[in-house]
């Protein structure tokens, strides 16, 4: 089963003027839910994006359940659920009917199996009781449940999600963790998104992205487990400075709360390590080598 | 963006976001993009001859004053659309980058942004409409290049070009500017703007095509025609030459009311609605709603189906491109901007076939479908054309939304089942806008005459000559969509190319029919003959047309983009792979198709057929002027025998022709298409030296100076297809005249290229060549001088008429056979060969021909003998007399319903065929100088007073004013020098000679018909314009047969005197100059007339037409009443 799920290898891509937007990436996904965590312009969306066919790398391969699909997009492209990040309006349409639209591209031909999917994804985005409604008229977050249905047509074995809670309310939020973790129960569900608790709660596996390339990769367990014991935190007043080896900080009511890592410091207590002080020394490991490389 | 509340002006704000606004305007695509193929646009114009001639450009510098003025206003019909984007781009530029709320919440005077973003838009409008001066500017690179001589190019019209700016293109931009961002702040899209443009095509096209074109009322079209263009060609249609190189529009009532319309209502709307603008209707997203019965009433899943579903496997895509394709289609034809375009071009069809087809200026109309449907294609044509290129457009850019794009390039469906039913959702949007003038057609012709209501014909019209046209224009709409990532780009670019289609259509720029990408093939089924004579040609030339839009399919499966952030090299990388596929293998196919229907269609059409471009004609008629003029020889003929035997399901047919008394030591002829000279023979002698020169030959006869009997033996083989006329000879019947199979005898004047553009373009000098003697001229009707003739035709079983005939004049003759079909009725012993739903007017047209026939009598003193008067299919000439058998095509003869101009018309037309087989028989003409005008205005003048005598004062009126109006189009689109009438044999001739006679034999009660033939019979050896000068006087005769002249009598009323005035002026070869005025007018009432002097008038003198009786035509009848 070691060709089970998605193997990317060494994926290469550069914009013009020189971008490099990949820079060999390297992933092995297995069935179920895996989390991308970058910051803005890490690759994530080029890497979402060439994965879900859109872009051709430069280099390097994909294969999906042993298929090379760079060679086969449309084996991949079968079996591909797909949320962009941003969804518009879509004008003088119903969602139920552009719900069944997406269905027949998707290769649900029959009529009868059709109706049955869009009226069951409909009812799993809670969008039964609007589906007759035009999608011009929906919410942001009505546009973002909808878009989830439309990637869930035709059960994905790859499904690629970008930014999915961004814009629904705790409730819809939740609705869609268990979602994704139902069909991450036999599929590959690649989560790219901002918020590292969705990651955390959600994940049994996540990278973490940087400058094209994976700075970090593991269990959230594992990773958190290498920081154990070094990590410290603080509330410092306002008005005060905040200190500049900070890994990284955050606002509280009367405040900012800064966390280190490397020895503890006066005033600083013990903290469990959480994911998202692995993504900040992820990410500062990161440019310290760049740092470095350029220097020599 | 700055605030003028942070230091800034006001005014500083208003032009800092007027020049942001003219930078993202020039840095789009859109724009040089405008420039570039414009400008290259106007170098091919330069390059046409024919389109120039069309434009009234000839034998003047190609990029002269009044070209400017009619291009500046001209284009705006396609720069609404380029404007329409550019203005909408004020409002949703933010929108598109989702900034409008940042926008709007900062602390930004609203109107004054919004006015600011709309000069810089305006300036950017005016870049792009001036873009046409840039091809003027560069008209002199063609000289250089050798494309042009240098006399064609005269310095650049700088002031015009300014004027033209000022006058159309500003005020222009200005309006439909105001409009165009009114409408994109009501729908915060662009689709609100690309509305109000089809609105503005639309509003132009009943101005244009109805009022103008159907000469309803050229002043209203004036008016409402919001590019202003009708104004500019209603004043440069009186300009000459000389004036058309330098003449300024003048800002006349109708231009300035025109602007108040155009450009002042549109400016204060725009106040209006700036006033009335508040913030958050622009914060908020347009309205979106769905109908009812798109409301799926999908039941919720039971527990069974809400069991897995199964996995996706095999799909069948035949399937899925099948539904796509319909859910294309209705989503597109479901929305309200279509449901009104289609209910406004139901309507405005009904209405405009009403107005400008049943009121014709040649009707009342009878709008049998034959008839109706030709004119309703043209009618329709140009708003259809922008409504394919725009529905087009939205159809492929459907997906363009963020996150949809992405979804379908990621969905498993192949691209070709995308673009296919796209592709096929858009030929089914061009089939629904083709239905729609069918039923325009059909609503019509039930409303006026149910008689002819024909359910079938008016579908399969439009499906046959329009639907493969508008699907070429469909697929270049979606290959501008898949080649151009940016919407604008691609819209602007469909809808360039559908400007020059249109322009094309227009001016028959291109003439080769295969060649006419877009353009509707031209054919005219007859209720007579049908489809028959026009299918082969039709199916073929559609065949091609759809192969081309399949190459156009397989062009756009290469170029679609599948994915994002492609580079060029990445697409060219896809397109190359594409080409080893299912895409390739289509774009080879469709190739080889192309290639099969185009090599059929160069068979039939030029190979068989007569076709030829006006270039190639005139460069034809040079050659035989060089070749054959010098060599013309004299003939003279006793008579003879012809005897034709047809085959007309093969289009065959052979004839042997006896000239008897042949007294000629060579003998010139010119053939007719499809007639090849086999072999000449004189008896007892054998057969004769015959040189063929394309379609003349010479027989050399050495031994018939004194006199022989010459046979010439014809093969009849016309096996080519129609293009402008239709054929003569088919299975379905035989329509012919003496010259569809004869050679016309002797050499003939008309054919002398008089163009001096031409003519310098060809080495030859600017003057034509001396006539040579009479006895060497063709004759000026028929084909072979007077005579004792006698002809037998011998076709298959079937109703004939003409099989067999004599005449001791000149030789023609008309032959008719059906195998079936046609009515043959007798009516005061005359045989009338109509269709079945012609028999309603028979009687009519009998009381015409009687009442005609009797003034042709009291004219002349004679009428000639009508035996049969043959209904014959469309584009087969004119209504004529040959012989016995009066020649009457279903679309002149017939179409009028018998009352108003229509039926004068027809009156006029009958007359004046009578009255020319009278003069030629008594004459014997050949066409030597004077003769054409003596034919035709004789003939001409006694027709207008039959129609008078016999319709009263007032069809005269409407008579000579038709008349007028055509003679100063005929001035005007003339393409070569104006001549003097004896040496004329343009088509000005015979209304001008009809009218100028009219006005001189006002003066004196004398002056018939009849006694301008007299003597001329006689005059032996003199010419003929020595004939005229013994008759008429020298004097007389000279003013006569000299260069025309016009008249202008003008009469101002008020309520305590009348006051008359007129002027004349004659042409000098570069324009009209004044000459002396008279001193008094005939007021004409009838047969009763009275002098009236010039100058204030006590009282009014009476009622009746005011008449200037020199030798001239009048300019404006409409104040000649009193």
């Amino acid at each position: 089963m070691a060709d089970q799920g998605l193997r990317v290898t060494g994926l290469t891509k550069a914009y013009k003027g020189g971008v490099q937007a990949l820079a060999g990436v390297d992933l092995a996904v297995q069935p179920g839910l895996y989390g991308l965590l970058g910051p803005n312009g890490a690759g994530k969306s080029t890497l979402m994006r060439t994965l879900a066919t859109l872009q051709q790398p430069d280099g390097g391969s994909v294969a999906l359940d042993g298929i090379d699909v760079l060679a086969d997009p449309d084996h991949l492209r079968q079996r591909l659920g797909y949320l962009p990040q941003q969804i518009g309006s879509y004008p003088g349409i119903s969602g139920r009917n552009l719900l069944d639209r997406f269905a027949w591209l998707k290769g649900r031909t029959d009529k009868q199996e059709r109706q049955r999917e869009v009226a069951a994804l409909l009812e799993r985005v809670n969008l039964e009781q609007d589906g007759h409604r035009a999608v011009a008229t929906y919410s942001g977050g009505m546009l973002r449940r909808f878009g989830i249905a439309i990637a869930l047509i035709g059960a994905p074995r790859l499904l690629i999600v970008d930014e999915p809670t961004a814009g629904l309310d705790p409730a819809e939020r939740n609705r869609f963790h268990r979602v994704l973790a139902e069909i991450g129960s036999d599929a590959v569900v690649l989560l790219s998104t901002h918020i590292v608790e969705d990651v955390e709660n959600l994940c049994t596996r996540l990278s973490i992205l940087n400058r094209g390339q994976i700075v970090a990769e593991g269990t959230p367990e594992a990773l958190k487990a290498d920081l154990e014991g070094q990590i410290w935190e603080m509330e410092v007043p306002r008005h005060q400075p905040i200190p500049v080896e900070a890994l990284h900080a955050s606002a509280t009511p009367h405040g900012t709360r800064v966390i280190l890592k490397g020895t503890q410091q006066e005033g600083y207590a013990p903290r469990a390590p959480r994911l998202e002080d692995v993504y900040h020394h992820a990410l500062n490991q990161s440019r310290a080598g760049s740092t470095e490389q350029a220097v020599e | 963006m700055s605030s003028p509340r942070n230091g800034h002006s006001r005014l500083s704000f208003f032009c800092g976001e007027a020049l942001y606004e003219i930078k993202m305007g020039l840095t789009s695509l859109v724009v040089p993009l405008v420039i570039v193929v414009l400008s290259a646009y106007m170098l091919l114009i330069f390059l046409n001859a024919d389109y120039m001639r069309a434009m009234g450009a000839v034998d003047i510098y190609r990029n002269s004053a009044h070209l400017t003025y009619l291009m500046a206003s001209g284009q705006s019909l396609w720069l609404y659309f380029g404007w329409a984007w550019l203005f909408a781009q004020v409002i949703v530029r933010d929108q598109n980058a989702q900034l409008q709320e940042v926008v709007l919440a900062s602390p930004i005077p609203l109107h004054l942004t919004l006015s600011a973003r709309f000069v810089g838009a305006l300036a950017v409008a005016v870049v792009m409409g001036a873009a046409v001066f840039l091809g003027f500017a560069a008209a002199p690179i063609l000289v250089t290049l050798g494309a042009l001589p240098p006399e064609a190019v005269g310095p650049m019209p700088v002031a015009a070009f300014g004027w033209s700016i000022l006058a159309f293109t500003l005020p222009n931009a200005l309006g439909t500017g105001a409009l165009f961002v009114c409408a994109a702040i009501w729908t915060r899209s662009t689709a609100g703007p690309f509305s109000a443009a089809a609105g503005l095509a639309l509003v132009w096209m009943l101005a244009m095509i109805v009022l103008r074109g159907g000469e309803v009322d050229v002043t209203a079209a004036s008016v409402l025609d919001p590019s202003g263009y009708s104004e500019a060609e209603r004043q440069s249609m009186l300009w000459t030459p000389v004036e058309k190189k330098s003449a300024v529009i003048a800002l006349t009532d109708l231009w300035v009311y025109n602007r108040l319309l155009w450009t002042g209502l549109p400016l204060v709307l725009f106040g209006w609605v700036l006033i009335r603008l508040r913030r958050e209707q622009l914060a908020v997203a347009g309205k979106a709603s769905v109908d009812d019965d798109e409301r799926i009433d999908v039941p919720h899943p039971t527990e069974n189906e809400s069991a897995p579903l199964p996995v996706l496997t095999k799909p069948g895509w035949v399937r899925t491109t099948m539904l796509e394709a319909v859910w294309q289609f209705k989503l597109v034809t479901s929305s309200f901007g279509m449901r009104l375009a289609l209910g406004m071009l139901l309507l405005s069809g009904a209405l405009g076939a009403w107005v400008n087809y049943v009121g014709h200026i040649d009707g009342p109309l009878v709008p049998t479908p034959q008839g109706l449907l030709p004119f309703i294609t043209e009618f329709f044509y140009l708003i259809i054309v922008f409504m394919v290129v725009g529905f087009v457009g939205v159809l492929m850019r459907r997906d363009d939304r963020l996150g949809y794009a992405e979804w379908v390039d990621s969905s498993y469906a192949p691209l070709a089942v995308r673009l296919v039913a796209q592709c096929l959702a858009a030929l089914a949007l061009i089939a629904l806008l083709c239905v729609v003038p069918a039923l325009s057609s059909l609503l019509v012709t039930a409303a006026s005459a149910p008689a002819s209501l024909d359910y079938g014909f008016p579908f399969t019209f439009l499906f046959l000559t329009l639907f493969p046209a508008l699907a070429e224009v469909g697929i270049v709409a979606v290959i501008a969509h898949a080649l151009f990532r940016h919407a604008g780009t691609a819209y602007v670019t469909s809808i360039l190319v559908a400007f020059i289609a249109i322009i094309n259509h227009e001016v028959s720029a291109v003439e080769y029919p295969p060649a006419q990408i877009a353009m509707p093939t031209h054919a005219h089924p007859s209720q007579l003959a049908g489809w028959g004579p026009w299918l082969p040609m039709v199916l073929t030339m559609g065949g091609l047309k759809i192969a081309l839009v399949m190459v156009g399919v397989a062009a756009s499966w290469l170029a679609w983009r599948r994915g994002s952030a492609l580079t060029v090299a990445e697409r060219w990388a896809t397109a190359r792979s594409r080409l080893l596929g299912p895409a390739g293998l289509l774009a080879a196919s469709s190739i080889v198709a192309v290639f099969v229907f185009a090599h059929v269609l160069n068979s039939r059409l030029i190979v068989e057929g007569d076709f030829q471009t006006q270039a190639q004609a005139i460069a034809e008629d040079i050659e035989w002027e060089k070749t054959w003029w010098q060599q013309a020889a004299p003939f003279q003929l006793q008579g003879g025998r012809v005897s034709i035997t047809l085959e007309p399901a093969e289009q065959h047919g052979t004839a042997e022709w006896l000239l008897q008394g042949l007294q000629a030591e060579q003998l010139h002829g010119t053939l007719p298409h499809g007639i090849s000279l086999q072999t000449a023979t004189i008896a007892n002698r054998g057969k004769q030296q015959v040189k063929r020169d394309g379609d003349h030959f010479v027989v050399h006869t050495p031994g018939c100076k004194t006199g022989c009997n010459l046979t010439l033996r014809l093969n009849i083989e016309p096996q080519g297809w129609p293009v402008e006329t239709a054929p003569w000879i088919h299975s379905s019947g035989v329509w012919l005249r003496a010259e569809n199979i004869l050679p016309r005898l002797g050499h003939d004047p008309r054919r002398i290229v008089r163009s001096l553009g031409d003519r310098a373009n060809h080495g030859l000098s600017d003057n034509p060549p001396p006539m040579p003697a009479l006895a060497t001229l063709t004759p000026l009707q028929g084909v072979a001088p007077a005579g004792e003739w006698h002809w037998t035709i011998q076709g298959p079983d079937g109703q004939s008429i003409g099989a067999e005939g004599e005449t001791n004049g000149l030789l023609d003759f008309a032959y008719v056979w059906m195998p079936d079909g046609p009515i043959a009725d007798i009516r005061e012993g005359r045989t009338y060969i109509v269709s079945g739903d012609r028999t309603a007017q028979l009687a009519l047209f009998a009381q015409e021909i009687t009442a005609q026939s009797a003034c042709i009598t009291e004219s002349f003193g004679q009428s000639p003998d009508i035996k049969a008067v043959v209904q014959t299919p469309r584009d087969l000439g004119d209504m004529n007399l040959h012989n016995t058998i009066l020649w009457a095509p279903e679309d002149v003869a017939w179409e009028a319903a018998g009352s108003g101009l229509g039926g004068w018309q027809r009156q006029f037309n009958l007359a004046q065929a009578m009255a020319r087989q009278v003069i030629l028989a008594q004459l014997n003409l050949r066409a030597e100088h004077g003769a054409q005008w003596l034919l035709e205005g004789v003939s001409g003048w006694a027709a207008l007073r039959c129609v008078e005598y016999s319709a009263g004062l007032e069809a005269g009126i409407a008579l000579r004013k038709l008349h007028a109006d055509r003679l100063i189009e005929t001035f005007a689109e003339s393409d070569v020098p104006i001549s003097t009438t004896a040496a004329a044999y343009a088509d000005w001739l015979t209304h001008y000679a009809t009218l100028a006679l009219d006005n001189w034999a006002a003066a004196d009660p004398a002056r018939s018909p009849a006694s301008m033939l007299h003597g001329l019979a006689e005059r032996g050896e003199q010419t003929l314009i020595a004939a005229l000068q013994n008759n008429l006087g020298e004097q007389t005769a000279n003013i006569l047969l000299a260069a025309p002249r016009a008249g202008d009598i003008r009469v101002q009323r008020s309520a305590e005197k009348l006051d008359i005035a007129a002027s004349r002026w004659s042409w000098d070869g570069v324009g009209w100059q004044p000459i002396d005025t008279p001193t008094r007018v005939l007021l004409r009432a009838g047969k009763d007339s009275l002098w009236v002097e010039l100058g204030a008038q006590g009282h009014t003198p009476g009622s009746g037409l005011l008449t200037d009786t020199g030798a001239l035509f009048e300019r404006t009848l409409d104040d000649n009443q009193l």
